[in-house]
């Protein structure tokens, strides 16, 4: 029998699909733990994670919560750098700490008859880090190098200036999460231990484990090593404070003579993760430009050609992260560039739904939650995600009722909110004997030119 | 050996066109992966039609007789569906994975791209695409810091009439110059089922699937098989330098070797070499060179998985005190002591252990284990072969990874490139 192929053959029944169940449990100190046993492949994710981040950082110190979480695992009171990486690697298993704007994270991935040592080893790194100073020195000076490189890429750059255009200098999101060569000059090892006595406490702090372990040996492991960790006095976490509101367009090019393209990026402040509008967001950003064929994207690249790529995202961390929307366009089209990104967003707030978009967007949203747990990793950074913005134990299990819940009133709210193009932030960094002139009528214009070592102040 | 590997079963069928499909059922998620790679890549070009391999690749983006021009993502998309494609030098791949009940959708939208694409080509589609590619080569190679190292490379390790000589993405020059026949001509050469594998992995009853398969695929026409690709593999003589001025900071060296193509034993060999080497942070060079006597802000060594032949590639940045030189001289030590020094042993297992742990990391996403078997099922002959890995790392010894070393990856036989901080090339 020949087959039809003149439309899109219907879909089959569907398979159901829930989020796997987990569990909670709390240690009497107050640490968490969230578990995800699945025995299919012999391998375990283990991470631990402290819920406080560079948002709390002092702004003199920018950059702290990286360079110190990156020093989590060069020494502890118990073993050398050198030890602890011959362990993990012995094992074959791999050690990461890393930190961002909300969290601190040591994790371990190997082969799931490993993971008792391993989480000895990590919860050793977590209480009991040691700071070598010559560790630090080391990091401190990788990270001046780093910070001075990444200056010759136009993203990086075109990244940071919109943040600084977008939170000023004054807020903890008004720079790069890398911080500054100033702020990472600054750190003392004092600071750092200071960093460690507040970050890591009891309270904040949660276990994540995922893969073929079971609850029960994750509950002893815990206790075990966690049980004697004594609660702190109780303190409010430092963070971000609002913003403060901006008023009008601004543009700021950033001057490459020889540059063969412009890297532009159009920002202003989003939503919290915690907001209630946050779905309702995720939703418009995604038929803006948060997936392939959003409008920005049909528009600049398939309509227009004058991009590779053009994507929104809305940044959603504990306070009100950016959105923003990021290309690299033909600098003769630079103007073009952002007048369609205007428009698009104009035209989106304009009418945000009902229309067929929204419900693909929904499709979308809700389809590729089985493809983004795929792996230990996935499910890791879905219960982190419970974890950091406090979301409820059953937010993935309920996310299709909540996404097929959300109404045309409340886009409507949330598009008067984010939709704004009154008090876009816009950076272009390419040639501004090209770019200026294009870009003057969007907004308050200034020129910058970065000469010789770059100034990353 | 590996009690603790996970076995998924492996089928596979030959259509009468010549298409050859691979299945591998894994319901633990609603989804199956579905991947399709022609044999068909970079190196299958001439020196002035570079880069069409990947233009080509976009044009299948654009629709075909059934599908209209943004409806491939479209559709795909608005069922929770994630798909692109990719092009190298020897193989292009397109993919999606979707919810497994959408499975007759993906292969409907891949067979009608394969069988009937021709007819919804249109000058103006690829005048488009055109200038989106050259906006992906400004954005990936010339207006990015060291974004002309690997060109440059590629063009002195291999001799210029050989098919890696010339980058993926193609000379702006050559982008710009493709044709409308030459999308014609390529799609008739190369786009055939005998010269495709397409490979389903996860949720699917294999009789039902393949039935599906039988549908969609098994009327399209096969072809004559596409001409080889020749190259001369004699090997370049002598060490040859290049130093590339860029708007770069740090300066970084890349230092490659040609070694024998993925697949073979010397191959794998410098695989576990690379990985001794550079891999974490108990590795010898990373220790020496970026821990202990801070020359080096970072440094890593990789294969890659080409079929002809491959290279052999060891990457570092200075630290800005360092001078390349001096940077070089001490990469020089540690590839000099893995040709006459055995590896420890438990500087080997180290390394053996963690190549296998992250292979097995791998299997747990569908779209990489697809890949997996479809490159398999191209390059080696036989998707089961995609374990081949691990069980050569359980084998392989010290000793013949230093009899490697010393026959291959020892000066002076291979090119740096080194990149310094000035003005990029216009």
């Amino acid at each position: 029998m020949k087959i039809d192929r003149s439309r899109p053959p219907a879909p089959g029944a569907a398979a159901p699909f829930t989020f796997p169940v987990w569990e909670r449990h709390r240690l009497a100190n107050g640490v968490q733990l969230m578990m995800l046993p699945e025995t299919r492949i012999p391998l375990a994710h283990v991470e631990i994670l402290l819920a406080s981040g560079a948002e709390a950082d002092p702004l003199e110190h920018r950059g702290l919560t990286p360079l110190a979480s990156g020093l989590l695992d060069e020494g502890t009171q118990r073993h050398g750098s050198i030890e602890i990486a011959d362990t993990v690697e012995l094992l074959g298993a791999s050690l990461f700490t890393s930190g961002d704007w909300d969290g601190v994270y040591v994790g371990t991935s190997s082969l799931s008859r490993h993971s008792e040592e391993l989480f000895r080893l990590i919860a050793e790194i977590v209480r009991t880090p040691s700071f070598p100073p010559v560790e630090l020195e080391r990091l401190r000076r990788m990270g001046l190098a780093d910070l001075a490189n990444r200056a010759s890429q136009p993203g990086f750059v075109a990244g940071r200036h919109v943040l600084n255009m977008v939170y000023g200098r004054e807020h903890p999101y008004g720079e790069s999460l890398a911080g500054t060569a100033e702020g990472l000059s600054a750190i003392e090892r004092n600071d750092v231990r200071a960093w460690h006595r507040q970050r890591a406490r009891p309270a904040e702090t949660t276990i994540v484990a995922v893969g073929d372990v079971t609850a029960e040996q994750i509950g002893k492991l815990a206790e075990e090593h966690f049980g004697d960790w004594a609660a702190r006095e109780s303190h409010e976490p430092r963070r971000a404070p609002a913003p403060a509101a901006r008023v009008g367009r601004r543009v700021r090019v950033i001057d490459r003579p020889n540059a063969t393209q412009t890297e532009l990026r159009v920002a202003r402040v989003g939503l919290p993760r915690d907001s209630p509008s946050f779905l309702a967001a995720r939703l418009l950003n995604l038929v803006l430009g948060g997936k392939f064929t959003s409008r920005l994207n049909l528009n600049l690249r398939e309509s227009r050609a004058i991009t590779y790529g053009v994507h929104s995202r809305l940044s959603g961390r504990r306070g009100p992260g950016p959105f923003t929307v990021s290309c690299a366009v033909d600098s003769e089209a630079a103007g073009i560039a952002v007048g369609e990104i205007i428009g698009e967003i104009d035209r989106l707030a304009a009418e945000p739904g009902p229309t067929g978009e929204i419900a693909d967007a929904k499709n979308y949203l809700l389809g590729t939650l089985p493809y983004r747990i795929q792996t230990l990793e996935g499910r890791v950074d879905h219960l982190a995600e419970i974890a950091l913005y406090s979301l409820a134990d059953d937010f993935f299990r309920t996310l299709p009722a909540a996404v097929e819940a959300v109404s045309t009133e409340e886009l409507e709210s949330c598009a008067g909110n984010l939709l704004r193009t009154d008090d876009l932030a816009i950076a272009a960094v390419g040639p501004a004997a090209v770019v200026q002139p294009q870009l003057e009528a969007f907004g308050e214009l200034e020129v910058i030119v970065e000469n010789g070592p770059p100034d990353l102040s | 050996m590996t009690d603790y590997l996970p076995t998924f079963p492996i089928e596979r069928h030959r259509l009468a066109n010549g298409l050859d499909v691979v299945l591998q059922p894994d319901s633990h998620l609603p989804l199956v992966a579905v991947n399709l790679w022609y044999h068909v890549g970079s190196k299958n070009e001439r020196p002035g039609k570079t880069g069409f391999a990947h233009l080509f690749e976009h044009m299948l983006f654009q629709g075909s007789v059934n599908v209209g021009t943004n409806d491939h993502f479209a559709l795909l998309q608005k069922i929770g569906g994630v798909a692109n494609g990719s092009t190298s030098y020897d193989r292009t791949n397109y993919y999606e994975t979707v919810p497994s009940h959408q499975l007759e959708l993906a292969l409907w939208l891949e067979s009608d791209r394969m069988g009937f694409l021709l007819p919804a080509m249109t000058q103006e589609k690829l005048d488009n695409q055109r200038e989106v590619v050259m906006n992906e080569r400004r954005q990936r190679v010339d207006n990015q810091p060291y974004g002309r190292a690997f060109e440059k490379l590629n063009q002195l390790v291999f001799p210029a009439d050989h098919p890696y000589s010339w980058p993926v993405i193609g000379y702006m020059d050559d982008i710009e110059a493709a044709r409308l026949e030459d999308v014609q001509h390529f799609f008739e050469t190369y786009y055939r089922p005998n010269n495709a594998v397409l490979t389903l992995a996860g949720d699917c009853r294999p009789e039902r699937a393949l039935a599906m398969v039988e549908d969609y695929f098994g009327e399209l026409p096969g072809a004559p098989p596409p001409p080889a690709v020749a190259a001369s593999c004699e090997p370049t003589s002598g060490e040859q330098r290049a130093v590339l001025e860029d708007e770069v900071q740090l300066a970084r060296l890349y230092i490659a070797y040609r070694i024998p193509a993925f697949g073979s034993r010397g191959w794998l060999l410098a695989d576990l070499l690379a990985s001794a080497l550079t891999r974490g942070k108990s590795s010898p060079m990373y220790r020496d060179l970026v821990q202990r006597r801070q020359l080096a802000q970072d440094v890593s060594a990789a294969v890659l998985p080409t079929e002809l032949e491959s290279t052999f590639i060891v990457i570092t940045t200075a630290r800005p005190e360092t001078s390349p030189d001096q940077l070089l001289a001490a990469v020089d030590e540690h590839l000099e002591r893995a040709a006459h020094e055995v590896l420890p042993s438990h500087a080997f297992e180290r390394c053996r252990n963690g190549l296998v742990t992250s292979y097995i990391e791998q299997l747990q996403s569908l779209d990489l284990r697809a890949d997996l078997l479809s490159q398999s099922a191209t390059f080696l002959g036989d998707p089961a072969r995609y374990l081949d890995r691990l069980a050569a790392y359980q084998e392989a010894t010290p000793r013949e990874v230093r009899e490697f070393a010393e026959s291959s990856i020892a000066p002076p036989h291979r090119v740096v490139v080194t990149v310094v901080p000035g003005e990029a090339a216009a």
